[in-house]
């Protein structure tokens, strides 16, 4: 990745979400995906993507390990960060983008009804969706596979995660 | 495009799949035929259709098509149907807050309660968006009065209806093994194979198979067998083979699935079809002989209209083809000046009357095991063996459909569990509190784990349910106007107790299936709302959901006499000899199986009607 921050970002994106940085944003890949969700982030966090980003790379420079920095990014920064980790994680998994402050409300002692409102970043953001591949599988309406491989239990789970950084 | 019409052999209204078959063969044979289509024609390729529903949040039957649902597309604002001028109902529109608003709920419900289906207004029909299901109905299917004493018979026989379903399996390209359809009573012509081989069963259809294996349900045996599908085991048509794309409904990526554009292409092909499309048929005209002298049609350029053209489509011969609650739409509208103040063709009053669907009742469950859903078609298999029998004089019958899509279709996974997860929430039931209190919200390889176990384990099941005949059941004219002027269509509906039995025992065997799998079962219990119905059940008042299984039947049904029903077994109006009213609204009864192959088989039976009458 070209920025620092990018590549911090996708660093930060393998540890909270488990998928490995390499399998984020493969070599050479023409995705611009993890470009969507950067982007997104920056804008919709504005000083509070800053502020992730930060908490991320003191954490590391502090050599703390992955549960610590977790720690740090849900529970010891405040409710902004916290939430807005968890729309850049919905984003890689579904390639929508949740509010942080929806989110948030669905974590009060009286949620709103109905499931939360979001946006689909793009076509490509929706069938490049990781939990389609921790389901090992493929977005509905979008297979590379052939046909009758339904009839066959799929690849290993790692094969589509890689191991998590 | 509307200028100087001449006289055409045939006008039809509407470019879904009976108008588009019957169009393909009369153009095959040389007859000059004009399609109305009140929505979108046919585009070149199916590219902004993927690009709508890949950016669609609701990734509905609907979102592929047009007008947009959202407004402005790619938002969560529901485009208010009042503003179209050929607007169309979506599953979005069933909630207690908004299914009876005019500005949100194309059809107008006058309940009790809510009709939960929708079709589509746009070349290639309501079908675009079938699953692929091309089952043929069972022999008692047509004979149910006489059987069971219970609903009516059909004017047609299976026997009668053979011949042309193996033209239709043709005409769709239908994927199957006879061996394995000849149940029930079903035969078929000595010799006779399907155009394809039949589809591969899933892990999830071998899963509940492997369970059943050996049970029985009032004495009847509970057999998983392979689902007749219209989507390609082989290239057929120029069309390629399934990937697998999970994607039936709302639409194949790669038209691997049959769908009507096919057959309106090959219709547009023979060089003596036309298409016009946003020209909604607006009136019939009956000229002095009792015969439709022409049919009125409005055309507009923008999708809020208003009209800008209109003008009369002449033909020798006229066929309606706007499904199940438009064509009576279109019919009531037809007053001719108070000559026919109940409409064109209900002289027997039944115009509108009997709508059916087969409401749905949804099971889902978590197997011991992966399953490994999401992957191949929608549904491959299903179990038919419970589709007849004795207790259909005392409940409704029902097919069950094996779904291949997880909790997609139950709960809108994968993308309830994720946030589940993620967010520390529990709607799925995936994620029940911790001893601390709240669910948990996972990160990293816990999180890998916990939604791959819960969504490699998920399935569910589908029961399609008879709903039997009523005539309190109907379509009628509203007092709401669209941009051209014309009334919105009103829906009245409910469920008999004849239906709600078979929602009872759909239940039970569900329960009963997921036991033997040891499957954990997540159904939810609905909240009351337009789309469920209390039953007692073994003393206890119980909540039931239904869904809409987007099969529209009824409304201007087939018999043996003109007081008792609107068109004939050739799906002629008794009252005017130039006028065909076809698709599933000319079903007597729903029947135990999906409608579409037999509305591709009557329609091909219709088709050769009109070319014998035109000569």
């Amino acid at each position: 990745m070209a920025s620092d921050s990018m590549s911090q970002f996708v660093n930060l994106s393998a540890l909270l979400t488990g998928i490995s940085a390499d399998k984020l944003v493969p070599p050479l890949s023409p995705s611009t995906v993890p470009q969507q969700i950067f982007a997104t982030a920056q804008q919709q966090g504005g000083a509070t993507f800053t502020q992730l980003l930060g908490v991320y790379a003191d954490a590391v420079t502090q050599g703390k390990s992955d549960a610590q920095i977790a720690a740090a990014v849900f529970e010891q920064n405040g409710s902004d960060v916290c939430y807005l980790a968890r729309s850049v994680m919905l984003a890689w998994y579904l390639g929508s983008w949740y509010d942080p402050k929806v989110l948030q409300a669905y974590n009060s002692p009286t949620p709103p009804p109905g499931p939360p409102g979001s946006t689909v970043l793009s076509a490509e953001a929706y069938t490049q969706g990781w939990a389609w591949n921790v389901a090992q599988a493929h977005a509905m309406g979008y297979s590379n596979y052939t046909f009758g491989y339904w009839s066959k239990p799929p690849p290993a789970l790692a094969d589509f995660t890689g191991a998590a950084s | 495009m509307s200028s100087a019409p001449s006289v055409y052999d045939v006008v039809i209204v509407g470019a879904g799949a009976s108008g588009s078959i019957i169009a393909k063969q009369l153009g095959l044979a040389g007859k000059k035929v004009l399609v109305l289509e009140a929505g979108a024609g046919a585009p070149p390729n199916i590219n902004a259709f993927m690009q709508r529903f890949y950016t669609s949040v609701a990734k509905t039957p609907e979102s592929p098509y047009t007008p947009d649902l959202f407004t402005p597309p790619g938002s969560g604002d529901l485009t208010d149907p009042s503003t179209l001028a050929a607007g169309r109902p979506t599953v979005l529109t069933l909630r207690a807050d908004n299914w009876q608003d005019p500005h949100q709920a194309y059809l107008i419900q006058q309940g009790p309660k809510a009709f939960a289906s929708t079709y589509e207004r746009v070349a290639g029909g309501t079908m675009r968006h079938w699953l692929g299901t091309s089952l043929r109905f069972l022999p008692n299917d047509f004979r149910m009065q006489t059987v069971y004493r219970q609903e009516v018979d059909w004017p047609l026989s299976y026997a009668d209806l053979d011949p042309w379903y193996c033209k239709a399996e043709a005409e769709i390209g239908v994927s199957a093994d006879t061996a394995e359809q000849s149940f029930l009573g079903i035969t078929f012509p000595p010799g006779y194979s399907y155009p394809m081989q039949a589809i591969p069963h899933t892990l999830v259809d071998d899963a509940v198979d492997a369970a059943t294996q050996g049970m029985t349900w009032e004495g009847l045996p509970v057999t998983v067998t392979g689902t007749p599908a219209g989507r390609n085991s082989q290239p057929y048509q120029n069309r390629r083979v399934c990937a697998g794309n999970t994607n039936c409904i709302p639409i194949c990526p790669i038209q691997a699935k049959y769908d009507p554009s096919v057959s309106l292409n090959a219709a547009l092909d023979t060089g003596n079809v036309t298409l016009w499309p946003q020209t909604v048929a607006s009136h019939v005209r009956i000229a002095d002989d009792g015969t439709v002298g022409g049919i009125d049609y409005l055309q507009y350029q923008q999708v809020t209209g208003p009209a800008t053209a209109g003008g009369t489509a002449v033909g020798k011969i006229y066929v309606i083809a706007a499904h199940a609650i438009e064509t009576p739409r279109l019919l009531l509208m037809s007053t001719n000046d108070g000559r026919y103040p109940d409409g064109v063709a209900n002289s027997s009053g039944l115009v509108g009357r009997n709508l059916m669907d087969h409401p749905l009742y949804l099971a889902w469950a978590l197997a011991p095991q992966p399953v490994w859903p999401y992957r191949g078609p929608l549904a491959t298999a299903g179990i038919e063996s419970l589709r007849d029998g004795e207790f259909r004089s005392e409940r409704a019958a029902f097919r069950i459909e094996i779904g291949n899509e997880g909790w997609n279709f139950a709960i809108g996974d994968p993308d309830t569990t994720t946030v589940d997860f993620i967010n520390g929430m529990n709607a799925s039931g995936l994620n029940p509190p911790t001893a601390g209190g709240a669910p948990a919200a996972l990160w990293g390889s816990a999180l890998v784990a916990a939604l791959n176990d819960g969504l490699s384990r998920q399935f569910r099941l589908g029961f399609l349910v008879e709903q039997s005949p009523e005539s309190t059941n109907y379509v009628s004219l509203s007092d709401e106007l669209d941009p051209l002027g014309l009334p919105r269509p009103a829906i009245h509906y409910d469920l008999s107790d004849y239906t709600k039995r078979g929602f009872v025992a759909a239940r039970q065997v569900a329960d009963a299936i997921f036991a033997k799998m040891g499957a954990t079962q997540f159904t939810a219990a609905p909240a009351e709302g337009p789309t469920t119905f209390d039953y007692v059940v073994d003393g206890q008042p119980t909540r039931f959901r239904y869904f809409g299984a987007g099969h529209i039947v009824g409304t201007y049904r087939m018999g043996g006499d003109k007081d008792t029903s609107v068109v004939d077994t050739d799906q002629r109006s008794w009252d005017h000899a130039n006028l065909y009213l076809v698709g599933s609204g000319t079903f007597p009864t729903v029947t135990t199986a999906n409608p579409t192959l037999t509305i591709a088989a009557l329609s091909l039976k219709t088709a050769s009607t009109i070319l014998q009458q035109l000569g």
